[in-house]
């Protein structure tokens, strides 16, 4: 019987040893950016609040909003006994949020996330046009924007302008909404500037996460189809049942694969029951065709707040973790302002609860 | 002094890959737990006992290492006996430390399971009992692999 030389046994094993130390050290190197992240971000759900605390927002009155806001994150921000001051807190809460996550996030994705500072572009933008739309003073408008977003000091600028001056200064920006301009400007509905609004962000997002190969990223790809899925199908249902074309709401869209139902459809029943067969039915599931608008695409945001809150257990070190987490804060935000608002002025309960996401 | 042998050789190699790769693996487990330790007491310092009682669980494999090498060392006759060292020995001793060193890369897998247990105990503090329970898991084989190395030198009758 042949004896295997000691030596070849070792050069087996050294080639075996460096094979496991190759692939362990890999995978090492590719999580190791992401585990303080997760662990901060982790950490933070703890502190999300639960139906207990929501409940206790809902039956206290207004003047106490605050009082009863004191013992969490927000209670350095929020004060006063106006919603207006209520929600700039709310808003300047989540800035620094969002500056806090931008500073976890690992160099490779800075890029990826820096929808996190467009956004405020974007919210800034909408603010300037809400306010125009209601027809309020330009201190008003200015007073309610955030500092924040990368082209502020042109947004600042623009309360007291015309609307085609607006889109005028916005033309040369990744932010050029004119044709949700010229939409509102024809109709009068402030839904045409929401959409395209949501649309330029979602863009610029796609934009940066496309062509980058990173496995990591495909968590995030995938949540921003959810996204992208969910503004279509708002924009549709709305654009079906103010009765627009198929060709005018095509601008709108990003992705429009349902073109043929939403054309053959005869109204928002008959086009819902058609996209029950299609690829958006996982966010139409609970929607009724009894439901008025504001219903329906309430049941859309809980459809995409329950797929984050998926995203977030599906991966333990990744960015799945943090994009649930920015999920959920951003809902319980809302829900926030929301409440606050409707407390304001002087609706009861069991109404407030039928206007919140549930979380 | 011991005569240098190729045995003598092996058997060195041994102790250094037990000792080696369970210091390597440990310290790998330990700093990737420690580095989601450190995420979760960032927010919450509160957490530090849980934190530090999961983290300190991946150096096990290293303690197993240490434990490894010295039984190698007195086992062959390198601490203590002066008496050459058979190429046989010397090939048993490699046998046992490269068993415990293999299973030594447990540590890194358990590093990231302790991890995961620090976001678990951040978000839900009742979870810690049950994080401890499943990190320890990975360490059966680390265990496992010490145990065969004890009876490799059970078998050639050197402890």
């Amino acid at each position: 019987m042949k004896v295997v030389e000691p030596v070849n046994v070792l050069i087996l094993l050294v080639i075996v040893v460096g094979i496991f130390a190759f692939l362990a050290c890999r995978y090492l190197l590719r999580i190791a950016p992401l585990v303080y992240a997760t662990a901060v971000i982790r950490a933070k759900e703890a502190r999300l609040m639960d139906e207990k605390g929501f409940e206790e927002l809902i039956l206290s009155p207004f003047e106490d909003f605050c009082f009863v806001l004191e013992n969490t994150e927000y209670g350095k921000y929020v004060g006063g006994t106006e919603y207006e001051e209520i929600e700039r807190g709310l808003l300047s809460y989540k800035k620094d949020l969002h500056d806090e996550i931008v500073g976890l996030i690992p160099e490779r994705f800075e890029e990826v996330f820096d929808f996190l500072n467009r956004e405020w572009d974007v919210a800034n933008l909408r603010t300037v046009l809400v306010g125009m739309h209601a027809g309020m003073s330009e201190e008003e408008i200015k007073k309610r924007l955030i500092e924040a977003g990368y082209i502020f000091n042109l947004i600042e600028g623009l309360p007291g302008k015309e609307l085609e001056e607006v889109a005028l200064a916005l033309e040369g920006t990744p932010y050029n909404i004119r044709g949700g301009i010229e939409e509102y400007k024809a109709t009068g509905n402030f839904s045409f500037i929401d959409v395209a609004l949501e649309k330029v962000l979602l863009e610029g997002m796609l934009e940066k996460a496309e062509g980058k190969k990173r496995k990591e990223l495909r968590i995030f790809k995938q949540y921003l189809q959810v996204l992208i899925d969910s503004l279509d199908l708002k924009a549709m249902l709305r654009g079906k049942a103010w009765g627009v074309g198929a060709e005018d709401i095509k601008r709108f869209l990003m992705n429009f694969e349902v073109e043929r139902d939403y054309e053959d459809s005869e109204g928002v029943k008959e086009f819902l029951e058609r996209l029950r067969e299609t690829r958006y039915s996982y966010l139409i599931e609970d929607v009724r065709e009894e439901l008025d608008s504001m219903e329906m695409e309430k049941k859309v945001d809980e459809a995409v707040l329950r797929k984050g809150k998926e995203i977030s257990t599906t991966e333990t070190f990744g960015l799945g973790p943090l994009i649930g987490f920015l999920v959920m804060k951003e809902a319980e935000i809302r829900n926030l302002r929301l409440m606050a608002k409707l407390k304001e002025e002087g609706v009861s309960p069991e109404k407030v609860r039928e206007f919140l996401l549930c979380l | 002094m011991v005569e240098y042998t190729i045995g003598l050789f092996y058997a060195l190699l041994g102790a250094a890959i037990a000792m080696g790769m369970g210091g390597i693996s440990s310290g790998l487990g330990v700093g990737v737990s420690g580095v989601s330790g450190i995420g979760v007491i960032s927010e919450d310092p509160k957490k530090f006992g849980p934190v530090l009682v999961l983290q300190a669980l991946p150096q096990t494999q290293g303690i197993y290492g240490f434990l490894g090498a010295i039984i190698i060392l007195i086992g062959t006759g390198v601490l203590g006996v002066v008496e050459p060292i058979s190429e046989e020995v010397g090939l048993a001793a490699l046998a046992a430390g490269i068993v415990i060193g293999l299973t030594s890369i447990t540590a890194v897998a358990q590093g990231m399971i302790a991890a995961a247990g620090m976001h678990s105990v951040a978000k839900r503090p009742e979870t810690f009992g049950q994080s401890i329970v499943l990190t320890v898991m990975a360490e059966t084989f680390a265990i496992f692999g010490l145990l065969i190395a004890i009876l490799v030198f059970v078998g050639i009758k050197f402890i």
